[in-house]
């Protein structure tokens, strides 16, 4: 009993480690790079010997790890947060939606899609999911879950702005456009860095005063242009 | 002649072994697990010696690799070709019908091969020199869509809101696409098949994709009418 709760603490140092060393504050490797002697040795082991108790490959650790990193990930809900305290929490001092717009988007899409870290995390498990219905099942259920999030409060805020989706459009379909947007951007943005360095400036502010917008800002803009037009009929008031 | 022509073969062959190898490794891993020797043995041959012959150590095989798979995860390259193609006869198709067919084929063809091109995004993040070779693949990229839009804009009589850049415009298009190949896997059900909007002729419902519908929206952003001052 004793020996298996020394394994167990054992595990679960090793993937705390790992985790820390792939996506903590400042993080060291990334998942091709994450090497289970290096692990055991920063865990404060002198060899890899107890690790692969555990662990029969290297390969079998990284993707545990990866896994651990992931259920960090539906936890940043900080955008999410962002976006409630400015339009549900605060109705009476709303900013013009394009403002809005500009503001949640101005920093880009790596912080929309949480953390560049961690979406390079979730993409390795992305990868690896085929092979995997179990991974496949939480990598699923974890995204179902932080868009229909997203989808909820985008009807929040169109209730707040007085607006609908035109049909045959609806919240989720624009929840995962934005989504998509947001992660392909941040593939893009590894990619080729320089087409996002410099801000827009747009002739969007008060009497067609110039405003910066980031690139992931513009294109959700011309997203909700497409999705979105005032409310057509006075909003439903339920039943008492 | 013959001794070139075999050092090509040689190299061909073992670079699909790298891409088999990287494949059947688990392809998250990204490419530093892969080392010539395990390659040249996947490949049948006996000893690396064949593979040392072409490159001169690991990071030279690592980052011809990179270079190959990039060649080779292009494959929408096909699709350019149709688009050209289409926009080169008379009349000309009406740009949303182009726009809603086109999406539609680089969409599929984008999910077979772009899990590939995410393994070498990931290896980029964490070798400075793979970074460097996948940069330079990619900056060739953006320059062959870059073109191709600027040409699809001419066709159209079409030119960029300002401040966008082509750059900026294929950008977003591509990350459009690379956004719901991710979803489509990741999470099926929430990007429908088709989303049926009334585009025929006389309102009639065609099918869409929300990618595509996505290319529509960015074309209205990003562009206008040449000479004109508004979209």
């Amino acid at each position: 009993m004793s020996r298996r709760r020394t394994l167990n603490e054992t595990k679960e140092l090793l993937l705390a480690t790992g985790a820390d060393m792939l996506a903590g504050d400042t993080p060291k490797v990334t998942v091709g790079r994450l090497d289970l002697t290096e692990v055991s040795r920063h865990a404060g082991f002198t060899t890899a010997g107890s690790a692969y108790k555990i662990w029969e490959t290297q390969e079998d650790y990284r993707i545990e790890v990866l896994r651990h990193v992931l259920r960090a990930i539906p936890a940043d809900r900080s955008p999410i947060d962002a976006l409630r305290s400015i339009v549900v929490d605060d109705p009476d001092a709303l900013p013009t939606f394009t403002e809005l717009i500009r503001n949640i988007t101005i920093t880009g899409s790596s912080a929309w899609a949480a953390d560049i870290t961690l979406y390079t995390v979730y993409l390795a498990l992305w990868t690896a999911s085929p092979g995997d219905p179990e991974l496949a099942g939480e990598l699923h259920d974890a995204d179902v879950e932080i868009i229909g999030a997203y989808a909820e409060l985008y009807a929040a805020v169109m209730d707040a702005y007085d607006l609908e989706f035109i049909p045959p459009y609806d919240a989720s379909m624009f929840a995962t456009t934005v989504s998509a947007i947001s992660e392909g951007f941040t593939v893009r943005e590894g990619a080729t860095p320089h087409v996002f360095a410099a801000a827009l400036e747009r002739p969007t502010g008060e009497d067609g005063a110039v405003q910066e917008w980031s690139l992931f800002g513009c294109a959700v803009q011309a997203i909700i242009t497409a999705f979105v037009r005032p409310r057509t009929q006075p909003a439903e008031v339920p039943e008492v | 002649m013959a001794s070139r022509r075999s050092l090509d073969t040689t190299r061909e062959l073992l670079l699909d072994a790298g891409r088999d190898l990287l494949i059947a490794n688990g392809i998250h891993v990204g490419m530093d697990d892969i080392n010539l020797i395990d390659v040249c043995r996947n490949a049948g041959l006996k000893t690396a010696g064949s593979g040392y012959k072409i490159w001169p150590n690991q990071d030279e095989f690592r980052a011809d690799l990179v270079t190959y798979l990039m060649e080779h995860a292009t494959a929408s390259f096909a699709t350019i070709d149709d688009i050209d193609a289409t926009i080169a006869r008379r009349p000309l198709p009406p740009l949303g019908e182009l726009i809603r067919t086109a999406a539609r084929a680089n969409e599929e063809l984008n999910t077979s091969t772009y899990p590939l091109y995410v393994v070498l995004w990931l290896s980029a993040q964490s070798d400075a020199s793979l970074g460097a070779v996948f940069r330079e693949q990619d900056e060739k990229w953006l320059a062959v869509m870059a073109e191709f839009f600027a040409h699809i804009l001419d066709v159209y009589d079409l030119e960029l809101v300002p401040p966008f850049t082509i750059d900026q415009f294929a950008t977003a298009i591509s990350g459009l696409v690379e956004g719901f190949t991710i979803r489509r896997r990741a999470t099926p059900e929430l990007v429908p098949d088709e989303v049926l909007r009334p585009t025929g002729p006389d309102g009639t419902l065609q099918s869409w994709t929300l990618y595509a519908i996505g290319v529509e929206a960015i074309f209205a952003a990003f562009t206008r009418r040449r000479g004109s001052s508004s979209t």
